[in-house]
């Protein structure tokens, strides 16, 4: 079956309009952030920093196990050991959505099910994560 | 420290009109201790702003949100930490710095994300503040919206 048009036409009186500064225009989509993922992406500095806009967390697996999101601005964190910058808190068996403005140079995260810096332990059944960047 | 509450709202157990959203103002979050038991009750915490300027956070700091009534930043690792750039009273778009949050499951996701506790801490230092470094310069203006946990309690 064929796609759909995306706009087939628009109604007198309407207009479309170009977005020249999108809130977003990258998305990670991650099912497995139980993981340690380091050096996700790289931004050099200066005026093209990256910033995170949004954060989604499903944790709709672990209906018993409270779990954190924790990203370093850093490309090899040491987990459980180097404070994280960002720590995102997402309830058991539950989904959580953030509207944030984080600037990084570096991207790496985790899911673990501890708050704060210490902490190895990963969930035991996967942590979904989107992330909303603009870059 | 003390935040301008609505009437219906007090630090440390009290109650709140669970008609009614509770807005928390600040005229300054810094320093120690922790601003404990912003909400005592359970509620659903729904935004956070913040604010500086050169002026007033000359380094970047952090802003933590705890689940507990009174959180000991040496040893308690705080379940929300942001971010906030030195001198950024309006940063990235022209939105001051801070956060809004979501939750529910599969079955749909409205405003706001439950907490039996809510108390927060700024500080210099990311993470779980394992030397307690608060911020001792400038001003940190802040506002807080919580909703009722559950309206179908009122009765009518």
């Amino acid at each position: 079956m064929a796609s759909p048009p995306i706009i087939s036409g628009l109604p007198a009186g309407l207009s479309l309009v170009n977005v020249a500064a999108p809130p977003y225009n990258l998305l990670i989509e991650d099912a497995n952030a139980e993981v340690l993922r380091k050096d996700v992406l790289y931004r050099p500095t200066g005026s093209i920093q990256g910033t995170i806009v949004g954060v989604r967390i499903n944790n709709t697996q672990n209906p018993n196990a409270k779990v954190w999101l924790k990203m370093w601005d850093s490309d090899d964190p040491v987990v459980g050991t180097e404070a994280p910058p960002v720590i995102l808190r997402c309830r058991a068996g539950k989904i959580t959505e953030y509207y944030v403005l984080v600037p990084f140079k570096y991207l790496s995260y985790q899911v673990l099910v501890t708050p704060g810096t210490k902490g190895t332990t990963a969930p035991t059944k996967p942590v979904s994560v989107c992330l909303a960047i603009r870059a | 420290m003390t935040g301008m509450m609505p009437s219906y709202l007090t630090v440390g157990g009290g109650q709140f009109d669970p008609w009614s959203l509770g807005v928390f103002e600040w005229n300054d979050i810094r320093g120690l201790p922790p601003i404990s038991n912003v909400v005592a009750a359970p509620a659903r915490l729904a935004s956070v702003l913040y604010s500086g300027t050169d002026a007033m956070v000359p380094q970047d700091a952090f802003f933590k949100v705890y689940e507990k009534a009174s959180p000991d930043p040496l040893v308690d690792g705080p379940d929300i930490c942001l971010p906030f750039i030195a001198g950024e009273a309006f940063a990235f778009d022209g939105r001051p710095p801070g956060f809004s949050m979501r939750e529910g499951d599969v079955n749909g996701i409205s405003d706001g994300a439950y907490f039996d506790w809510i108390s927060i801490f700024t500080s210099l230092n990311p993470g779980t503040d394992e030397t307690v470094n608060p911020i001792t310069s400038g001003q940190i203006p802040a506002g807080m919206t919580v909703i009722p946990v559950d309206l179908t309690s009122v009765p009518l």
